[in-house]
Order: C-alpha cells, then structure tokens, then sequence
C-alpha cells in the first residue's frame, strides 16, 4: 500500500526530495528475503515497505516520525539490515546509513559515541589504534552496533569478556514512536554519554529489556558505546590469500583448541575457566563450520570429509571442546596463564588437538571480528536457529542431548537437513558467566520440505527449551515468541506491551519482531494449544502441516 | 546469460551486507568498497539491492522505472561487490555475473538509457566510445615511421587499445611504452586494424556486440601469426582473459600479457638497465580490469548438488574467481625497482581496491558516481602521503587526472610507464638493443 500524496511531500519538504523514495524497484529492494525469515517461498516478501527514507540526522528522523504519526503511517528503522527485514503492510522504512558518524572515541573512559551507520570494521579499526576494541555480534564485523545494542539481543563470540550489548549500551538518544526526542541516561542530563542509567532518564532496561526493540519502539539514534581494552596490534594486519584471511596470533596470546569426551567434563572445564579469569574468548565452533572456515569452497570441504584428510579441529570426534583465546601483555602472563589452563585441562581430562599454525590465526581473525560466522551459511544459505538457549553451564550436556535428538529423524541420511554434524551448536559463555547456545541447522530457503523442517525445530526446541525438559532459557523472544511464551517468563509480554502501548499508542512502530500491539488471540489459547501441537502423538500430523503451510504460504 | 540462468545464485543470497564493505578491513575512513551505493545511497543501488531487482524482474513483479534503471547503471561494474560477497560465500552467489545478466535483460527489453545507447552507438559505428572517428585510432603513432611498418617478423603483438590511441593525454605513455619495448629488443607489431575487444558492450549489456567484436579482434590477432600478445590496455587483458572465454572466443596458443609485466620480465632479465633516479612517496592504484576483473574465466557446464543432504556443491567442481589471481605484482615490482621512491599502500588496495569510478563508461553514464567514486579514491590516496597516485590503465589515469584537476585535490596522477621512463635517464636508454625475443 502507498503513503498518501501528501505524506510523500511532508516527508520531502522535510528531508529533502534525493532522500524518499516510493519507487516499485526500490521499495522491492528493500524486501529481500534473506534467509528466509518471512516465510513464503518467494525471496520476495509479502509486505515491501511503502516508501524509504534517508534522514541525515536526528532531527530528520524526528520529522519523519512526527510525519507518520500525523498520516498514520507505520514506520521501520534499520541500519546494516542484515539477513531479512521484516515489514507490515503499509510501512516506511527508515534506512539510517547517511547517520555513519563516529563521533568519538573517548579513550581514558573506554567508550565511544556512534551513529547507527558506523560498523563494526570501522569503529574497531580506531579503536585498535587507541589500545581498545568492542564487543562484536554474530552477524559479523559489518554490522551496527548501535543496532545490536538497542535493538536485538547483542550476542556475540566476545561476549565471554566483553559481555553482550545489553551491557554495552550506554547512555542513548530514542526517537519515541510519537515523534519526541529523548536522551536518556547521561547524555539526559548534559554529562556526555558514560551512563546507561542516568543521572538522567534512566529506561535502558525498560526499553530495551534482554531482545531489544526490533524496530517495535521508535528509532534509535545515537548511543555510548563500552569499548574494552585491546592489547594486540594497534592495526591488525590481515595475511592470506583471499578469501582465506588471517591474522597473525600476537606476541603473548594464545589460541588453542581442547576436545574433552564428555561435554560435562567440557563445562566443568568452563567452570574452572571462568574463576581462573584465565580466557578471553572461549567459543565452541561446531567442528563442520570449523570446516567451512578452513576451506575456501563447499567442494573443498566435501571431498577433504570424504576422504578423511579434514584437520583435527574441524573433525566430529574433537567436536566436544572449546576454542580458547588467552590474551596477556608479557610472556610471563603468558606463561602462567597457560601453565593454569594445562592444568585445568588436565583436571578435567582434556586434551589439546593440534592445530597448525594459519588453523590458528584463522580463529584468531574471526575470535577478534566474527568475520566467519556467515560460513555457517555457506552451506545452503540458510538455517533455523534454536533461539538461543542461557542458562548456567551446568545444563550445557542436556542441552546438546535435546538439540541433538530434536535434530536426529531430520539429520539422517536423505533427510531435510544437512548431516554435516549431529546438532551444530554454537556455544560460548556471556560475561564469564552464563552459557549462550545456539544450535543453527542448515537448509536452503527454496527446498520447502527442508525450511518446514527447520521451522518445526526451532518451535519444538523453544517448546523444549522452557516446558517440557526445560534445558534453559529462550533468549530470542522475540515478536511472537514473546507473545506465546510470555506467561512462562514473568508474564514479560504484558509488560512490553504496556510500554508499547504507553509510547507507541497509534501502533505505528513496526512490530513485527517486537511485542504486537494487542495480544493475538492464538496467544491468548496457546497454554493449551501448544498441548495439543506438541503432543508425541500428533507430530507426524504438525509435520504435515508445517509442510503444507511453508510450500503454499503467503508469497 | 539470461535471469533464469541465474536464478539458483540469485536466490542464495542471504543479504549479508559484504558487498558494500572491503573485507578485512583496517580503516575507519576507507572501508567501503561499493561506488554504485556509496553514491546512490539506496540499498538499491548495492548488489543486493540489484540482486532484487533480477530476482524481480525474473518472476515479472517489477516493471522498469527510472529509477531501476538509473540504480543499475549507476555502476562501473568493478566486482568490489563479488569479491567481498566470495569471502563468505565461495560462488554461491556470485553478484557481478548476475549484474552482467541484469543488463543484458534491460537491454533485451529495450530499456537501456539514452547515455549508454550513444555509447554504443559510438562503438558500432566508429570502433570506440568516445564518439570520435574511426580513422583517429592511429592518430597517436603519426610520425613514428617504425610503428607503421608492419613487421611481419614480429612474435609479438602489441594491442593498444581505445583509452590510449583515442586519448593525447594517454599518448606520452603509450609512447613510454614502445621506447621501453624497443630498448628491451622487443620486436613488436601493431595493427592499425584492431577494434574494440567488446568488453565495454559487454559491460552495458550488449553481448552479442560484444561477441562480435571479440571475434574480429581475434580474427585480426591471428592473421599476424603473433605467439605473444603485449596489451597497453588493463580492460583488454581482462577481456582476453576473462570475457572472450565467457563469449566462446579464443586466442589459441597466444600467450597474453599486459605490459607491465613484459616491462618487468625485461628489467629482471637485464634487458633494459635500472637507471632510475626518482624521490619521493608513491602509491598504486589497482585498475579493477587489471587486478580482479582479469581473473581468467574458466566455462562450467556442470550442475549443482546437495551434499550431506543441504551442503551446496558443484559437479564437477568448478573453479571460483576469488580476484586474487589478476595482475598486482608487476606494477610493484616496476616501481619497487626505483631507489629513491617509495611505495605506500592505500588502505584498500589489490583485489580490495576501491573502484576510481570510470569503468563501463560511467564518466558518460553515470557521471555523478563516477566523480564521487574518484574524489574518494583520490582522497585515500591524498591521505597515504604519497605526492603522486599511479595506475596502469589509462582509463583510471586519465579519469583520477581530471577529478583531481577540477577539484585541486593535491596529488599528481600519472601513468605507470610514463612516470618509470620519467624517472630513467633520458641518454642511456635512446638506444634501441638487438632484437632479443622473450
């Protein structure tokens, strides 16, 4: 649907004429499909937003808000906008990357100030040369983190040491849904940006809570942003022949990779890390996206598995492990970290797999910049995602065991999808505290029986993860989600509602990843439904539907 | 090569966002790699964007618009977008191969712009882009009595291509180029014959014009029975290389190589002597023709698989074009050999390099790109310290000279060969050697 004639003026008297666009390509190109989160089989989504906007400012954002809520027109931001997004019908995208300054870098307080077009390459590459660096998401070194931060979960490899975005937001300036400007923390009260909670308007929690907004709560325009301290080189230098890039392990840091028989003798092993504060980074890469990074093409890894020449650390039978990172500043911290990390493996029966030497340094580019986590997509382009489970560590076995055997019928042999590895878990620790899993099975979007089978795994799992075994808890509540699961986390969903309908009353920041407006009606069944979905006895009858349901969807 | 031959890569886009940044990236200022979004802001104008567009077009959503046509022209073509998306995602998706697809549906359609057909209405009747008349191709070797002698004895072919022979600001350094060649006992021919290689047709859309041409050219190259081929022109070494095999046309036998590198063998084999005398910082702009572009182009008739039931695989394998194996190190070498001068690199250099703006005609179809492409590039070379940018293609060249004129930006631009024989001494190198063949 359109915007009205006269809201298209508004918007350009406002922001100028070279910065709205109704055109049919460009709204089209703002409507790809990604990986196939909306779920009609066409690369196309349903809904393309009705007009795209440029604002160069916060003011041009403010106008542009005022605007919609004048004409009753829904609205989006995004920056990056990685993967999908994600529209209601009649919606004006925002599309924030004429908003790239990075303001600063205040070195002595370990932060910076951004706009929400300055990524990840970028703010690292000045903040390496001032001895700091920032937290860094899955989707890599060209995304927002002024995104991650304020509006989705913000979970990340690095988060071991540098926490997840929640923490890392500072004090942020929010364009309302009705068009205010409001900077909240300290930047509210004139004292800069080095507060997420005030004194000033203190909301960072409420606002953004543990998933962020999804666009759901108006835009976000500026924010302070923790950095942390970086010992290695000032400027990284990247070797390798394209595309297998590396960077050189620096003087006193330490990669390694350390298998164990049991993932309970691997999380105790975790356990004694993290009071140690020995480790910096610690991931668990599945062993076949270890592959993916290793080699350059899906051929190469294919026939190396066949063959059995893979590396040890891209093999199944070292799969239960960790990558570690240990950063110090001299060789004598060096050496007594490893000296504490030898011992701890051994307490825990661990083993050290041997690694070569550009095996390491390209663990050691992505452990920096989660620049090869998009390999995880290379094998078909697209995967579910277990929604990301947390909790401690001490339910790291069973959380596998469940993932693994929610995955087995679909794993085997001819089925739906790829049998490169039992449960492909991406694991880390947050904060050298809780565990995050996230378990990312691959398929492609167009093979329909394949994304049935990854959709009905990610609604089994979340079912799995807080009812029936529960082994944690469903981090990415996002939209629905939150909707249906809502009354299993402290009746959350209500909550965000209020503050959905306190500040976006006419419902017009898009919400189709955040909290809807009104409860949906399946929603307020669910409690019962979901018996009755996730009966044992019905699943070969959901099976079927889910099959039919993504092959004639919308689209 | 239609949309619906494209269609499986179009549709493994999962939007990623690398095709608008340079992989492994150390530069806050100089991180970008896409001209076409940079200038035109829209994500439209990124691969992904045009990747919509095809994928829109194929299924019959879209019709075309201004602006869709507008956004898929305002491009140089240069594959910044199909190198940063292969750092992830191998020859999955490949965008520059379904922008040349896009194109050629436009074109199909008759829906090509005003700008682009005078181009190649330039190319039709007069062999070359610039409008200007076919007879003035030679214009540049006039006075030379040698050069129009045709050598029969010749093992060399010495193809010079539109952007010098049509351009005086060019002259001095095809110039450079034969005294170097002669200096080094090269005995070369040239044709006053030789026609456009089709590789701009082919970059606007225009692929069986683009055939067309490729195979009078290579018709014209082995009448002259030459084993070796010497090229000035960085978009010919990579039509040879890369496009004629695209288009079915060959030139069997005939080693091809551009002429930075025959300059360079010649230095290491002492055939012309280093009497260079320069000073002062330098730095290097990679031509995208001459680096990732010219990446030879292997046809694949095979068929896509699944492994392990989801894992995307080729039968047979087919080799994927990650831009590394173009011309990078010749050039180098060339100005490495000059004590005294510097070498410093941009932030965004080799297969990474950032686009000067100009290629597939963009000075013409998409002016306001190119010029915002070259301010960039020339500012990340400003900003190297350097006091001169080099390049060696005359296209870049000339294209960086005049933006940097016009907007005083501080640095000289010069061509490759023209700046070496600057820095030689002029007495010692008149000379022409006995012949002496490579």
């Amino acid at each position: 649907m359109r915007i009205s004639d006269q809201a298209y003026r508004d918007i350009a008297a406002a922001i100028g004429a070279e910065n709205i666009s109704t055109d049919e390509a460009v709204r089209a190109s703002y409507a790809w499909n990604g990986i196939g989160a909306n779920p009609g089989p066409n690369k196309l989504s349903e809904f393309w937003p009705s007009a795209i906007v440029l604002p160069g400012s916060t003011e041009d954002v403010q106008n542009i808000v005022r605007i919609c809520n004048r004409h009753r027109i829904g609205f989006r931001a995004h920056s990056t906008g990685q993967f999908t997004i994600t529209y209601r019908e009649s919606t004006v995208a925002l599309d924030l990357r004429r908003m790239d300054k990075l303001h600063c870098i205040d070195e002595r307080n370990q932060m910076a100030v951004i706009e929400p077009y300055v990524t990840v390459n970028r703010l690292q590459a000045e903040a390496f040369k001032k001895g700091l660096t920032c937290h860094v998401v899955g989707a890599g070194p060209v995304h927002s983190p002024l995104a991650s931060a304020t509006a989705f979960h913000g979970i990340g490899i690095t988060g071991h040491w540098t926490g997840n975005n929640p923490r890392n937001l500072l004090a942020f300036e929010w364009v309302t849904p009705s068009g205010e400007v409001l900077r909240c923390g300290s930047a509210g009260a004139g004292a800069g940006w080095f507060s997420g909670e005030g004194p000033g308007p203190g909301f960072r929690g409420m606002i953004r809570g543990v998933i962020g907004t999804a666009g759901g709560l108006g835009v976000f325009t500026r924010i302070g942003y923790k950095l942390h301290p970086w010992v290695g080189p000032r400027s990284v230098e990247v070797v390798g022949e394209h595309p297998q890039l590396r960077m050189p392990v620096p003087e006193h840091f330490r990669v390694h990779h350390i298998s164990w028989e049991s993932w309970e003798n691997a999380a105790s092993a975790v356990f004694e890390f993290k009071s140690s504060r020995i480790v910096n980074t610690l991931v668990r890469v599945p062993p076949d996206c270890i592959g993916y990074i290793l080699m350059s093409t899906n051929e190469e890894y294919v026939e190396r598995r066949m063959e059995g020449t893979l590396p040890p650390i891209a093999r199944s039978e070292n799969g239960i492990g960790w990558t570690v990172l240990m950063v110090a500043e001299s060789s004598e911290e060096i050496s007594y970290k490893d000296r504490v990390l030898r011992a701890i493996v051994e307490r825990t029966s661990g083993r050290f797999v041997d690694t070569a030497v550009h095996e390491r340094e390209s663990m050691m580019l992505m452990l920096a910049n989660s620049c090869y986590v998009h390999r995880v997509f290379r094998p078909a382009t697209s995967g579910a995602s277990c929604l990301g489970v947390m909790d401690s560590f001490a339910l790291l076995p069973k959380a596998v065991a469940t993932n693994t055997a929610l995955l087995a019928e679909d794993k085997k042999p001819g089925g739906p999808l790829a049998s490169t590895h039992p449960e492909c878990s991406w694991i880390w620790s947050t904060e050298g505290r809780h565990l995050w899993l996230e378990s990312v099975p691959t398929f492609r979007v167009a093979d329909r029986g394949a994304y049935a089978a990854g959709v009905r795994f990610m609604l089994r799992i979340t079912d799995q993860v807080m009812m029936k075994r529960p082994i944690g808890l469903n981090a990415f509540l996002i939209g629905p989600l939150a909707d249906l699961y809502g009354y299993r986390y402290g009746n959350v969903d209500r909550w965000m509602r209020r503050i959905k309908n306190q500040y976006d009353p006419h419902d017009l920041s898009d919400s189709a990843l955040y909290i809807s407006a009104k409860q949906p009606i399946v929603a307020r069944l669910w409690p019962i439904l979901r018996k009755v979905v996730f009966t044992d006895k019905l699943q070969a009858l959901v099976k079927w539907i889910s099959q039919v349901a993504v092959r004639y969807g919308p689209n | 090569m239609t949309l619906e031959d494209r269609r499986f890569y179009l549709e493994n886009c999962d939007r990623c966002s690398h095709c608008k940044w340079t992989p492994g990236v150390t530069s806050e200022k100089y991180s970008t790699s896409c001209p076409s979004v940079d200038h035109g802001k829209f994500h439209t104008y990124s691969a992904n964007g045009k990747i919509a567009i095809a994928y829109g077009l194929m299924e019959g959503r879209l019709g075309y618009t201004r602006d869709l046509v507008e956004s898929v022209y305002s491009c140089s073509m240069c594959g910044a977008c199909d190198t940063g998306c292969k750092w992830n995602h191998s020859g999955i998706v490949e965008p520059l191969d379904s922008l040349y697809a896009l194109r050629q549906r436009i074109v199909e359609d008759g829906q090509a712009p005003a700008s682009v057909r005078n181009v190649i209405d330039s190319l039709r009747l007069e062999g070359n882009p610039y409008g200007m008349p076919r007879s003035d191709r030679n214009a540049w070797m006039r006075g030379d009595r040698a050069l129009n002698e045709v050598r029969v004895d010749a093992d060399t072919f010495l193809h010079i291509g539109c952007e010098s022979a049509f351009n005086p600001a060019a002259w001095p350094e095809l110039s450079s180029i034969v005294g170097l060649l002669r200096t080094a006992g090269i005995r070369f021919r040239i044709s006053p014959e030789e026609g456009p290689t089709g590789d701009l047709a082919f970059d606007l859309g225009y692929q069986e014009l683009a055939r067309s041409q490729a195979e009078a050219l290579a018709s014209l190259i082995r009448t002259t029975g030459a084993r070796r081929l010497i090229t000035c022109s960085a978009s010919a070494y990579a039509a040879f290389r890369n496009l004629w095999p695209r288009l079915g046309v060959g030139l069997d036998g005939v080693k091809v190589v551009h002429v930075s590198q025959a300059i360079e063998d010649a230095m290491a084999a002492g055939a012309i002597r280093n009497t260079f005398s320069a000073t002062g910082k330098v730095t290097y702009h990679d031509p995208c023709k001459l680096g990732r572009l010219s990446e030879p182009f292997q046809p694949w008739s095979g068929k896509w698989t699944m492994a392990f039931n989801q894992v995307i695989v080729a039968e047979p394998p087919r080799k994927v074009r990650f831009g590394s194996d173009g011309q990078y190190q010749a050039p180098r070498s060339l100005l490495r050999r000059i004590p005294g001068v510097e070498l410093v690199e941009m932030a965004r250099s080799e297969r990474f390099a950032y686009c000067c703006g100009a290629g597939a005609a963009s000075s013409k179809v998409a002016p306001a790109m190119a010029e915002q492409a070259a301010i960039h590039r020339l500012g990340e070379a400003v900003d190297t310290g350097a006091g001169v940018l080099i390049s060696s293609c005359a296209t870049c060249t000339d294209h960086l000279r005049n933006v940097a004129s016009r907007h005083s930006i501080p640095i000289e631009v010069k061509g490759l060969i023209e700046f070496l024989t600057g820095a030689m001494a002029s007495h010692e190198q008149s000379e022409e050697r006995p012949h002496e063949d490579f």
